[in-house]
């Protein structure tokens, strides 16, 4: 079980299932206010919620840098073409 | 989504049904990156990636009657391409079990320990690594959802499942990414 802390009538459990809807900003705001007490109160919650943003981020800017460098499929589009045309 | 000349991807469908080929190429042009972005992601080199992509692209030629002209049009050929993608990838053994639980895998992810994990995730080689070794389902929704950007409603159209599994199942392979890369050397 992990450990828990009981802050603004949250444990951490329920602020770790809130984190990606608090995140995308789509939370009601009242729940949206206690996530933000408790976090405030508590140094697990909030150093993992910054973790969590933060390996979004990086998973994007990772991949599309990677994405942008690579050729287009060509020779794909061509025998596609070739197929459906039948020449 | 529309070219410069206005056509709609549901008109180029329509237009693919009736063997247009200058639509369907005009709608493969506008989706034709994405679909590569996540192909070579989710199959296991180059090659597969690009045998991958001219499979859905003929499916979708051939199926284009098959769309449903009120969705979208990119999470129908992502769907195809998904399929596509799994005959040429094979999922990886040892897989973490599906029924984890959020707290089991946030404690793998690092929740409560004194860990640095944003400094690893710098390192291209670590993210690579780490998303590399995630199964083929959590590297879709890691990939449409936060990669592409793409609305919680499309990606689970892209899927095939509901707007609440799709939530869960991305909050889990992001807890999952992060564990591959807190354990990567």
């Amino acid at each position: 079980m992990m450990r828990e802390r009981n802050i603004a009538g949250l444990r951490c459990s329920d602020v770790l299932e809130a984190l990606p809807d608090f995140l995308e900003g789509i939370l009601p705001s009242d729940r949206t206010r206690r996530v933000h007490e408790h976090l405030a109160g508590c140094d697990w919650c909030e150093r993992f919620g910054g973790e969590y943003a933060g390996a979004v981020g990086a998973l994007r800017r990772h991949i599309l840098e990677q994405a942008e460098s690579r050729p287009s499929p060509a020779d794909v589009r061509a025998r596609v073409r070739s197929a459906i045309t039948g020449r | 989504m529309q070219d410069e000349d206005g056509l709609t991807d549901a008109e180029s469908l329509r237009r693919t049904v009736a063997g247009d080929v200058a639509a369907f190429e005009r709608l493969v042009d506008r989706h034709e990156r994405v679909l590569l972005r996540v192909l070579r992601q989710l199959t296991s080199d180059e090659a597969a990636a690009m045998d991958a992509l001219q499979e859905t692209l003929l499916a979708a030629w051939r199926g284009a009657a098959s769309f449903r002209g009120d969705g979208s049009a990119r999470a129908w050929l992502l769907g195809i391409a998904r399929h596509s993608a799994r005959r040429q990838y094979r999922r990886r053994a040892g897989q973490p079990g599906r029924s984890e639980s959020l707290d089991t895998l946030a404690e793998a992810a690092g929740f409560g320990a004194d860990t640095r994990l944003l400094e690893r995730l710098e390192a291209r080689e670590i993210v690579n690594a780490a998303f590399a070794v995630l199964d083929d389902e959590d590297r879709a929704v890691l990939l449409l959802r936060d990669v592409e950007g793409w609305s919680g409603e499309e990606t689970a159209a892209a899927l095939g499942i509901g707007l609440a599994a799709m939530k869960s199942r991305l909050h889990r392979a992001r807890l999952r990414f992060m564990a591959a890369a807190r354990s990567m050397e």
